[in-house]
């Protein structure tokens, strides 16, 4: 039952993702928590796994269309990972109770900008053809 | 400030969200990437992208430090968010993507004000 309820978790945060452009990590946390009462910690933790294969299909297909800016991934990845130590070590001593509530911003953030591009599109498609807001939809698949 | 340095500034607020809230740090890096550094939407993500792989790596590397990993979780959540981004994909040109994005915008907002309340 666990098993169906996660696979079923990744799937439709990975319907979405793919239909919306949007990243599925932070519904995977909101979702594995809901369904499956895992902790924060272990939502976030499973999220951030997940993300590393769909990450690395995305920038194989990104690379082959030369739009990967390898010099400055370096760059990005040398403050990424200092960051990214700083981050999950601060969310590890940090209190259930309150990375939920630091994750609420987040996700308000993420509702925010979905919101915003949602109406970005209606102006596009009234402006322009239907051609450019597929290509929109494509671009934003990011986070 | 030279472009290398905003970049690696860039990847520290990037991996600073990422790895505080467990999502990957696009959502801060490509907007700043945008208006910083000049990119184009589209290179952004792609960009970033694959700055997210060693973010996400060493952020979960963290994670499991501390006894907060569970592999069989996040290789389920993986294995049903690829084939779940293969169906979304085929599904994109049949549904107004604006519409569902605006109704997905509301549930999200309502279950992060249902979250930081503790409602």
């Amino acid at each position: 039952m666990m098993i169906m309820l996660a696979i079923l978790t990744g799937v439709s945060t990975g319907i979405l993702s793919g239909m919306l452009g949007i990243g599925g990590g932070a519904i995977m946390v909101v979702m594995a928590i809901a369904l499956l009462n895992v902790s924060q910690h272990v939502a976030q933790a499973a999220a951030l796994t997940a993300i590393i294969p769909t990450a690395l299909t995305g920038v194989y297909k990104h690379h082959r269309n030369g739009l990967v800016n390898w010099q400055l991934v370096l760059y990005m990845s040398i403050g990424g990972v200092i960051g990214g130590l700083a981050g999950s070590y601060w969310a590890n001593i940090m209190d259930e109770a309150i990375l939920r509530k630091v994750f609420s911003i987040f996700f308000a953030l993420i509702g925010v900008k979905l919101l915003i591009s949602s109406y970005k599109k209606d102006t596009k498609k009234q402006g322009n053809s239907s051609r450019n807001d597929n290509h929109s939809t494509d671009v934003q698949n990011a986070e | 400030m030279g472009k290398n340095f905003k970049a690696i500034l860039i990847g520290l607020l990037g991996g600073l969200a990422g790895g505080l809230v467990g999502i990957g740090g696009g959502i801060i890096m490509v907007p700043l990437m945008v208006y910083s550094l000049d990119f184009s939407q589209h290179s952004a993500h792609a960009t970033s992208l694959a700055a997210i792989v060693p973010i996400s790596v060493i952020s979960a590397s963290i994670y499991s430090f501390y006894g907060n990993m569970e592999l069989n979780l996040a290789a389920l959540f993986a294995i049903g968010g690829i084939v779940g981004a293969y169906l979304g994909s085929a599904l994109m040109p049949h549904v107004k993507a604006n519409i569902l994005q605006r109704m997905l915008a509301i549930v999200v907002i309502a279950a992060s004000i249902r979250m930081g309340l503790d409602l």
